[in-house]
């Protein structure tokens, strides 16, 4: 074994395929770590930063340069400074602030300070987002009153106003009513506020009212790097017993330069998807090709095997898959599956999967039933019946052995097909659109191009890139291994 | 001990039946060695595959008084356990993925011949047996490691450890070096002296009369001339023999071979004497009709109209 290794390391091209396959099992096997998101194409994962972000490292580009980066500040409860008004009585633990209000007009404030450092915003106007939760418990007689404000100096900046009555409010997304002394999740998103909402928008004159939700951040961040208070009151209107259970706010700056590989059309992450894209890519494709070359491998021993009759069926039926145009079969079953809804809960993933598998195994049994014939004919095949042993003992312990550098070359060969096919379904949007892959990363980009600024180098090439590389590692993987598995193969024979 | 009775054999070659062999009658008898001689072509190896059941063939092979043209399952399993084959070429002959001692231990296991231990001495033993010492060291490398002549000798060893009573040895010696040939043939005249009989597939007379006890001379698939080694080399009958014999080099200077028969490549004639484009003593009776085999002297026998 340790032979093999030596003779497999000692390729040039071996190395640098295992390289960039260790690349993508490492990103694919750390994803979780690597990105917070799950699923970038959900909802509440997308408008991280602007659409169309170029990552941040594209500023060393020139007309990247001087966009302002996409930054957020991250608050826990040490940081925040309380002040109580009236018979107030405050706790803190590790994610909220907890007070406890009793008597009319008595009021809780939880500020939180920051220091706003992003010098380019003049350029362009950036928009940003505030996120906490508030759980209030009280008798529904009695009135609550939560209010958020942004403190610069001298100024206040009175941002929202809620009442959390028996529902809860996000004014973008109503969502059911929840009964009293539940949490209520209160959002500001950026472009959310307007002059209903917010006290401070509606003291602004006509026009800046209307370009609030957008502009806030030019009319309230000045420019140069200041600290900033945010700023968290519940306020008791009516003097029943109220307990506030404050979160740290999430601020978030969002700006025209995101993280490695900027966002999509989205506003969410290219890296996550890219990330998340080359784990479902690798498994699906390695799953995928294990079926194949299974099948392939136990149709094309048994076809070359028992030669006569059954491998002429065997061949025919071979023949015949093969003048089935694939790619246009896989686009009709999987339409019809998936439109007709003829297969009910089952995950898309799988339905890729059944079909690539049973309209890709011609080649590889083909391969392995010329090489089984050629093995066959092998006089140490007959000199092992002429011991005695039977098709089984010939098959286990004479063909599969010197078969094993085919079989594991097939293995890597059909790895890139998979993704190729997989990808272009994909890519077509007939195949999973839910999640990222690869092959939706460049069909979204190919839909939605034309809406960016310019050309979306960061969003197409790492799909496009991760695909010929992994296919072509795969392929001189599988040349590799089949030359030094194969013994009749490196003495220049069969 | 073994015997063949009337072996026919059709190949399909492109399409058209072929008879590789025609209603052979050979017989090996306990402990002999018997050579089976004849040109490329003639169906010698063909006759060895059928008759160790390797090769569909019609006819009857008869091993120890039972015919076992058509056994299987147990009685198949002891038949193959008691006749082995040498292949001609060792390179082919050996998966070269396997080291020698698994080469040579897959005919016991497949037969579950004894326990780990017992098939490991048995191993150590048969690769003494063909010469290849220190056994130790022989068994744990792998083929590639080996030249022509110890890998024959490695091919003979995987067939000795299963003691078996009948060896079919198709042209052990013709890959060979000349200067290694003596060394595999002692190790058939050793065996013949312990009683395994052996089917000694040559095309070359000299190396057969070396080691054999009788000849058969194969043309066509045909036997055209049987008897006693002594018979077959002193006092050749068949027009064939004659010319194959004659056609031995010697080695000495100016010596020439004057051949014997005519040099045509002349297609297999559809009936008479299959020799018959090609023989010097041709009547017009060889046109029409086959010889059969008649006694010249005793345990001599000729297929020719001649005698």
């Amino acid at each position: 074994m340790n032979k093999t290794l030596k003779s497999l390391f000692k390729r040039k091209s071996f190395l640098i395929s295992f390289a960039i396959l260790i690349f993508f099992v490492i990103i694919s096997a750390t994803a979780n770590l690597l990105t917070p998101y799950t699923n970038p194409y959900e909802f509440s994962q997308e408008y991280i930063a602007n659409p169309y972000s170029p990552p941040d490292w594209a500023s060393i580009f020139p007309q990247y340069s001087g966009l302002p980066p996409t930054t957020t500040y991250q608050f826990t409860t040490s940081h925040a400074v309380v002040q109580k008004e009236g018979n107030v009585s405050f706790t803190k633990n590790s994610t909220y602030v907890i007070g406890e209000l009793q008597g009319k007009n008595s009021c809780l404030n939880v500020s939180y300070p920051f220091t706003y450092n992003s010098p380019a915003y003049k350029k362009a106007p950036s928009s940003f987002s505030l996120n906490f939760t508030g759980l209030i418990k009280t008798s529904s007689s009695t009135d609550v009153q939560v209010n958020i404000y942004l403190i610069h100096g001298n100024k206040s900046y009175f941002l929202e106003s809620f009442v959390p009555v028996d529902y809860s409010f996000n004014f973008l997304y109503p969502t059911c009513p929840l009964p009293v002394n539940s949490v209520s999740n209160f959002s500001i998103e950026s472009g959310g506020l307007n002059f209903v909402n917010s006290p401070y928008i509606s003291s602004l004159s006509g026009s800046a009212r209307l370009e609030g939700g957008i502009l806030i951040p030019s009319l309230i961040f000045k420019g140069d790097p200041t600290s900033y208070n945010v700023m968290v009151s519940v306020k008791d209107l009516s003097g029943g017993p109220v307990s506030a259970y404050i979160s740290p706010p999430k601020l978030k700056n969002e700006g025209y330069l995101y993280g490695i590989l900027g966002t999509d059309f989205r506003g969410s992450s290219v890296f996550s998807e890219f990330v998340l894209g080359a784990r479902f890519d690798l498994e699906l494709s390695v799953a995928t090709s294990l079926v194949i070359v299974g099948i392939g491998l136990i149709l094309g021993l048994i076809a070359g095997y028992k030669g006569g009759k059954t491998d002429t069926v065997l061949n025919s039926v071979t023949d015949f898959f093969l003048t089935i145009p694939t790619l246009p079969l896989l686009i009709v079953l999987e339409s019809v599956l998936v439109a007709t809804n003829l297969i009910l809960n089952v995950n898309k993933a799988f339905i890729i999967f059944t079909l690539i598998a049973l309209l890709s195994w011609m080649a590889t049994m083909k391969i392995i039933r010329s090489a089984t014939f050629t093995l066959k004919g092998r006089t140490f095949v007959e000199a092992s019946r002429a011991l005695g042993g039977g098709s089984f003992h010939i098959l286990f312990k004479h063909l599969i052995p010197n078969l094993l550098g085919i079989i594991v070359a097939q293995i890597a060969y059909d790895v890139p097909t998979v993704i190729l096919v997989e990808s272009g379904l994909d890519f077509l949007g007939l195949g999973i659109t839910s999640f990222p892959t690869w092959g939706n990363m460049l069909g979204y980009a190919s839909h939605e191009l034309t809406a960016s600024n310019g050309f979306v180098w960061w969003w197409i090439l790492p799909p496009g890139l991760g695909i010929i590389l992994l296919s072509a590692a795969f392929y001189f993987i599988g040349t590799a291994l089949r030359d030094v598995l194969s013994p009749y193969k490196t003495r220049g024979e069969a | 001990m073994i015997e063949g009775k009337s072996i026919s054999v059709k190949f399909k070659v492109n399409g058209r039946d072929f008879q590789a062999l025609k209603g052979v009658n050979i017989k090996v008898n306990k402990g002999e060695v018997v050579g089976l001689a004849g040109e490329s072509g003639s169906g010698k190896t063909t006759l060895g595959r059928a008759i160790l059941l390797l090769q569909k063939f019609q006819g009857q092979v008869i091993w120890d008084g039972r015919d076992v043209t058509k056994v299987k399952g147990k009685k198949m399993k002891e038949f193959r356990m008691k006749n082995q084959i040498v292949y001609q070429d060792p390179f082919d002959a050996i998966d070269i993925r396997l080291k020698i001692f698994d080469v040579i231990a897959e005919g016991l296991r497949i037969h579950h011949e004894g326990s780990k231990q017992e098939i490991r001495d048995s191993v150590m033993e048969s690769l003494k047996l063909v010469g290849l010492n220190p056994p130790e060291q022989f068994a744990n490398i792998y083929p590639t490691q080996l030249s022509g002549g110890q890998l024959q000798r490695v091919a003979i060893a995987r067939t000795l450890v299963m003691r078996p009573d009948f060896i079919v040895a198709d042209e052990p010696v013709s890959m060979l070096d000349m200067s290694i040939r003596a060394g595999i043939l002692e190790i058939f005249n050793e065996l013949k002296s312990k009683g395994t009989s052996t089917l000694m597939i040559t095309h070359d007379l000299s190396t057969v009369a070396y080691v054999s006890d009788r000849i058969y001379v194969m043309y066509l698939g045909k036997i055209v001339e049987s008897g006693l080694t002594s018979q077959i080399v002193e006092n050749p009958k068949h027009p064939y023999t004659q010319a194959l014999i004659s056609s031995i080099p010697v080695p000495e200077p100016g010596y020439k071979v004057e051949p014997k028969l005519k040099d045509e490549d002349v297609p297999v004639p559809e009936k008479g004497c299959p020799l018959y484009p090609r023989c010097p003593f041709r009547m017009e009776k060889c046109k029409t009709s086959d010889p059969e085999m008649v006694q010249v002297e005793p345990g001599h026998e000729v297929a020719c109209y001649l005698y």
